[in-house]
């Protein structure tokens, strides 16, 4: 049987944007400019990353998109995916960073790269869809394990690279990919912040480095001694549920709430409830799917990170404040806010395996709001800007407006596919930096 | 699921870091330490020869946007974490380097070239350095050693694993980390680890020789990002349901204290190949000179380990011969000894070779309780007669060490006569910097 990524890589050579269809080059672009301007975003709430602490001037290399410094590549994708991280709103494949930076390396245009990133997504949809169950059983964080697999294919392609060197590196990436356990987030450390951009980091190594024969085997998933063997004791686990396709972007669906995904659903419940006074409520009863309340039952909720998987603290602070304004929903002293702590301990949470039948992404929740005056209210939803309710250009383009600025945003969201990437990254360099630090803890 | 208390506890790691001394390294252990640093630049040096990664380290240099450690390779200065890892690589590149029994980890290769590029960086004494590789090792080990089960069974290549942890040890010290910034950085570390799964090894895959440089990269890197404000959380091993012992530990083991001792239980090679080929080349070798024309066949049964490995290897590349028992053995009785001539093309090219191996079989043993690793190989030749030999293990490993002559011969044959890789490595304590142990392996280097 043929190496998995020697057909992978067939695949993802086969992709030209001229021969995408409009509606997955319109997916894919939203996906792009929704993770570019989540990057702003974070570098204008919170302030520097960490990480960029660390990037040196280079010229000619790639640039760190909030503040248009030129630096080593590989260092401009890890700051510029990790700037975003704390905004927990990204969504989509795990190689917007990676793929810009191949463009800039590469001069080619918007367009190139946004077919970079429907490769990412394929690649990224056909392993990571494999491996999640056995990557959750394990506890490992799958967009981090797997993530790198997608960027170093996306990279990849718009490097120009042969069906051979993109098998090389993607087997790369997958290589020397992070293990990234879950408890950095259930723990609430900032590592956390490093998942995402730690694996495009090595997606964008590994795409360089495979065409100077740095490369991995391909049959690294399925092999004897592969990560497939690694992961699941299956009795046949040699080739994964269904191949890649163009039209795994189109199946994104976005986050509207600056949390964990576990949470989603229940808050679109919530929501649905109207606006609760939250002296007034007696007791919260959450049934959601099994996976969603594994994750939240492993997080300590005492830290913004945690919190930010903990459902009773996401429904918690969302009562409290009103909703979750990304960017200063979680804080230290919101947690620490007596009428959250009290909700938090009155909140339940539960699994019902049902409201995650219906495939993989059909994730539901029943919240059940029991008041002091002994009234119930009760809703049971699907996550809002899910598989049935998509989030449009129009909503994301408010929300970058709202989160970056109407003048940045209208710069983003209209810029033309033929566009250089080079020529687009002065026009997303933020002024001034970042004006205001979104934690006051 | 696996209690916490099993795991070596990154907080008593970062203790141990912090605060050991040179004064804690007794006289043999200063002498192992340097030993270790020598050993691991001769097998960079052998691997130069063969014009290993020359694309690769290439790529660093021309890449480069500051100039920080020097690549051994060509003399040239790259930024720090770069520099480890295309100097790892080469060191690595054979699998001539050391290992460690009981935690299976490549020290050498990983620890070596982050102390020499993080103390040319700060300007360290050689004795700052040799301390950082002894802090180094033994952290990597007390990480390794509960896990190397876990992640053996699992596929995985411990020394990518556990090496990363004495890497970010190593660098730590050098940069003068307190406990708590040590701590910070060892979580982080834990965080990011790579999955290095073997198929990379069997295959004969390029990136199988950054399993020591990807490690020595990783630790410098998430140490400097440690410094800048990151880290993982205390429990990134121990947390039953999402830690990294859930994913890594197989069975309950007791972890031991790290050991500024470790070092000593570092095991260098006798050949260049997988340890677990060892046993089956000091058998063979046992039986030499035997001419390969008189060969008609070769049968060996060793441990399981072994012979499934080489089943699976890919012994057309340089990476893959390293793990294929018939390739090495063919090589061993073609050149009357298994260096590093054995994985360049013309060997690999070579039908002599090529059709001897093919007359080798490998057959998996039931292991012995008491020798686990116990290979006989027999030898049968074309006149009717028959050699046979037995090793328990393979030369130079646990129970039978190499001496430090061993070492040094082997050294100063893979350096050369010329070389000064030797007296500046022994004149390192008390050096006030290690320019020039640099200087010797970047010059012995450029001299072929």
């Amino acid at each position: 049987m043929r190496p998995l990524l020697d057909e992978l890589a067939e695949w993802a050579g086969s992709i030209r944007y001229d021969t995408l269809s409009p509606d997955v080059r319109a997916a894919a672009r939203r996906v792009l400019l929704d993770q570019i301007g989540l990057t702003l975003a974070g570098r204008r709430l919170y302030g520097p990353h960490p990480s960029e602490r660390l990037a040196l001037p280079a010229a000619g290399g790639a640039t760190l998109w909030a503040t248009g410094v030129a630096t080593d590549p590989p260092w401009a994708v890890l700051i510029n995916r990790a700037s975003a991280d704390e905004l927990e709103l990204v969504a989509g494949p795990e190689a917007g960073a990676a793929v810009v930076a191949a463009g800039e390396m590469a001069d080619c245009t918007v367009a190139d790269v946004i077919a970079g990133l429907v490769v990412a997504a394929g690649v990224d949809d056909c392993l990571r869809g494999w491996m999640l169950g056995p990557l959750e059983q394990h506890g490992l964080h799958p967009p981090a394990f797997a993530g790198a697999a997608g960027a170093a294919a996306g990279a990849a392609h718009v490097l120009g690279a042969t069906a051979v060197e993109t098998a090389a590196a993607v087997a790369g990436a997958s290589t020397l990919a992070p293990q990234s356990p879950g408890v950095a987030f259930s723990r609430g450390a900032s590592a956390k912040t490093m998942y995402g951009a730690w694996g495009q980091m090595i997606g964008l190594r590994a795409a360089c480095w495979s065409r100077i024969g740095m490369g991995g085997s391909p049959s690294v998933w399925e092999g004897p001694r592969g990560i497939a063997a690694a992961l699941s004791d299956a009795a046949d686990i040699t080739r994964p549920t269904r191949g890649p396709d163009a039209s795994a972007i189109q199946r994104v669906t976005f986050k509207p709430y600056p949390c964990s995904r576990a949470g989603h659903a229940a808050l679109t419940a919530l929501e649905a409830l109207g606006p609760l006074d939250s002296e007034a409520i007696d007791r919260i009863d959450v049934a959601t799917y099994p996976y969603a309340v594994t994750v939240s039952q492993r997080s300590t909720g005492t830290t913004p990170i945690a919190a930010q998987v903990h459902i009773p603290s996401i429904l918690a602070l969302a009562i409290v404040n009103g909703g979750l304004e990304p960017g200063v929903a979680f804080t230290p002293a919101r947690l620490a806010d007596a009428r959250v702590r009290r909700l938090v301990e009155r909140t339940h949470v539960t699994v019902d395996p049902a409201l995650g039948t219906g495939g993989p992404r059909l994730r539901r929740a029943r919240v059940r709001v029991t008041l002091g005056d002994s009234r119930s209210l009760e809703a049971t939803r699907e996550p809002r800007w899910g598989p049935g309710d998509r989030a449009s250009d129009d909503q994301l383009r408010d929300r970058a407006g709202h989160l970056v600025g109407p003048d940045h945003a209208r710069r983003l969201w209209t810029v033309d596919p033929t566009c250089s990437v080079r020529a687009l990254m002065p026009l997303l360099a933020l002024e001034g930096g970042s004006l205001q630090k979104g934690r006051d803890g | 699921m696996i209690a916490g208390a099993n795991l070596m506890s990154l907080a008593r790691c970062a203790e141990f870091a912090a605060t050991a001394a040179w004064a804690d390294l007794t006289p043999s252990v200063r002498v192992r330490t340097r030993l270790l640093v020598l050993d691991t630049l001769a097998c960079a040096v052998a691997a130069k020869r063969l014009q290993a990664l020359e694309g690769f380290t290439a790529h660093i240099v021309d890449t480069a946007s500051v100039e920080q450690a020097t690549v051994w390779a060509g003399g040239r200065r790259v930024p720090l974490a770069d520099a480890a890892l295309a100097n790892a690589a080469l060191a690595h590149y054979l699998d001539w380097d050391d290992g460690h029994a009981g935690a299976s980890v490549h020290g050498g290769a990983t620890i070596v070239p982050v102390a020499l590029a993080c103390g040319e960086a700060v300007g360290a004494a050689g004795r700052d350095v040799l301390l950082a590789l002894a802090v180094g090792y033994a952290v990597a080990v007390a990480v390794g050693r509960p896990l190397v089960g876990g992640i053996e069974r699992h596929g995985l290549h411990p020394p990518a694993i556990a090496g990363a942890f004495g890497a970010t040890g190593a660098t730590g010290r050098l940069l003068g980390f307190d406990e708590q910034m040590m701590r910070r950085a060892l979580t982080l570390t834990a965080c990011l680890v790579p999955v290095a799964p073997f198929e990379a090894f069997t295959s004969g895959a390029e990136i199988k020789s950054l399993f020591a440089g990807w490690p020595a990269s990783l630790g410098i890197t998430a140490a400097r990002l440690a410094h800048a404000g990151l880290a993982g959380p205390d429990e990134v091993l121990s947390a039953p349901a999402d830690g990294l012992g859930r994913f890594l530990l197989h069975a309950p083991v007791e972890a031991d204290e790290p050991y500024i001792t470790e070092v000593e239980a570092a095991a260098f090679k006798r050949f260049p190949a997988c340890r677990a080929l060892h046993p089956a080349l000091t058998a063979l070798a046992s039986l030499l000179p035997i001419a390969p024309a008189t060969v008609a066949s070769i049968t060996v049964e060793t441990h399981p380990f072994a012979a499934d490995l080489s089943r699976d290897a890919d012994d057309t590349t340089p990476i893959g011969a390293t793990t294929s028992i018939p390739y090495c053995l063919a090589s061993l009785l073609v050149d009357g000894d298994l260096g590093e001539t054995a994985f360049a093309r013309p060997a690999l090219d070579d039908r002599v070779r090529r059709r001897l191996a093919g007359r080798v079989q490998v057959r998996s043993a039931t292991p012995d309780a008491l020798a686990p690793r116990r290979t006989r190989v027999v030898v049968t030749l074309v006149d009717g007669s028959v050699r046979s030999g037995v090793a328990d293990s393979g030369a130079w490993s646990a129970d039978q060490p190499a001496t430090e002559f061993e070492v040094r011969a082997k050294a100063r044959r893979l350096t050369g006569s010329g070389s000064a890789i030797e007296s500046r490595v022994d004149a390192m304590e008390g050096a006030e910097d290690v320019l020039a142990v640099v200087e010797a392996v970047a010059g012995t280097m450029r001299a072929g």
